[in-house]
């Protein structure tokens, strides 16, 4: 749709572009808004955001590897396979989970409690991953399957999506969805306060909104094991797990 | 007032060796937070010369060197060093980062094709 934009007479990618505002904004929320409400500093919650992105871009990027390890094996020369995997492609499960181990690593690392690091940055991840979707759209990944009825988009010069055929919207369902789950956690944040049942919450939300969004993406060159994508076998698992710190009794903090 | 001089000589080395202690982490911490800025300014021209994943890399490592060196002792230094390596690895985030299915894969299907 618009794949790239100019800015300064520079060629920017648009993903790349719209990614790191939904980052910067989604920080900005936790850092001034989400902070209050957890005994930590807000220096804390940026370096420890800052570590979180950093295990974003490592984590992203271990899973694409992983799922595409069969295409690198098949590939002549694996060094240029492995370099051209690389420079592009990134799994959102896997940046979670990195991003997460970010922010552990950063509690452990400065004795800072790692409930109330998380609790403040949790509520921020579907506005930044909302943002991100509409990048995708931008760029034409991520796309829907085959579809004639209300909303379909249909790409025109899309490097990506196969053009002149009109799509499932994927990219924005899925963001309106993380809109839904932000709003969501934002309103019933107080009542969750100083517990993990916020981080279950969107544990649950997100994971049945993918599982059922996989079903309708038209990019199917990813991994797919018995019949369900690999970021479905992912969503199962991150459903069980919401489930599970959801109903379990927790104490809040004390003041 | 033997007696009153003797804990006096035993605290001086332990004074010293706080000094020194402070002197060889604020020695530490500027070298770290020097890393981060070297490293932040190169992220930034790797950027610009079109090795944006060697410049994310850098960006990344400056940022970890500047948080901890931040951390610390929050000098001038470190914080230039650590704005300097959010802009490195933002900017080269922006070329770099990519979706799936994205700029990678049509590079990946060429070199098997």
């Amino acid at each position: 749709m618009l794949p790239y934009i100019n800015i300064f007479g520079r060629q920017i990618a648009t993903y790349g572009f719209i990614i790191v505002l939904g980052i910067i904004l989604g920080t900005m929320i936790a850092v001034f808004y989400f902070s209050k409400f957890n005994k930590v500093k807000k220096d804390d919650v940026f370096y420890s955001i800052l570590y979180g992105v950093v295990g974003v871009v490592i984590g992203a990027k271990l899973l694409y590897l992983l799922t595409n390890i069969p295409l690198l094996l098949k590939s002549e020369n694996i060094l240029n396979t492995l370099l051209q995997m690389l420079s592009g492609g990134f799994v959102f499960y896997g940046g979670l989970i990195g991003g997460i181990l970010g922010i552990f690593i950063y509690s452990k690392q400065f004795k800072i409690e790692f409930k109330s690091l998380i609790l403040t940055i949790v509520p921020v991840i579907p506005l930044v991953h909302a943002i991100g979707r509409i990048g995708c759209l931008c760029a034409g990944c991520c796309y829907g399957m085959e579809y004639h009825g209300f909303g379909a988009i249909i790409f025109h010069n899309s490097i990506f999506a196969p053009n002149e055929i009109p799509l499932f919207p994927t990219q924005i369902v899925e963001c309106i969805c993380n809109l839904l789950i932000f709003a969501i956690l934002t309103i019933t944040y107080k009542k969750f306060i100083g517990t993990y049942k916020t981080v279950g919450l969107y544990c649950i939300l997100y994971s049945i909104v993918r599982f059922i969004l996989e079903f309708f993406r038209g990019d199917l060159i990813r991994g797919i094991y018995l019949g369900l994508s690999t970021s479905q076998w992912i969503s199962i698992s991150l459903l069980i797990f919401g489930i599970i710190i959801f109903i379990k009794k927790e104490k809040s903090y004390e003041n | 007032m033997e007696e009153d001089k003797k804990p006096e000589e035993n605290n001086e080395p332990k004074v010293e060796e706080k000094q020194a202690e402070v002197i060889n982490n604020g020695n530490d911490n500027n070298g770290m937070a020097v890393a981060s800025l070297i490293l932040g300014i190169i992220s930034i021209l790797f950027n610009f010369i079109g090795y944006s994943l060697i410049g994310l890399i850098l960006g990344i490592v400056g940022i970890i060197l500047a948080v901890n060196a931040k951390k610390k002792n929050p000098t001038s230094m470190a914080s230039a060093g650590l704005v300097l390596s959010i802009i490195g690895t933002a900017l080269c985030g922006v070329v770099f980062v990519a979706c799936i299915a994205c700029v990678g894969m049509i590079g990946l299907g060429a070199s098997l094709a």
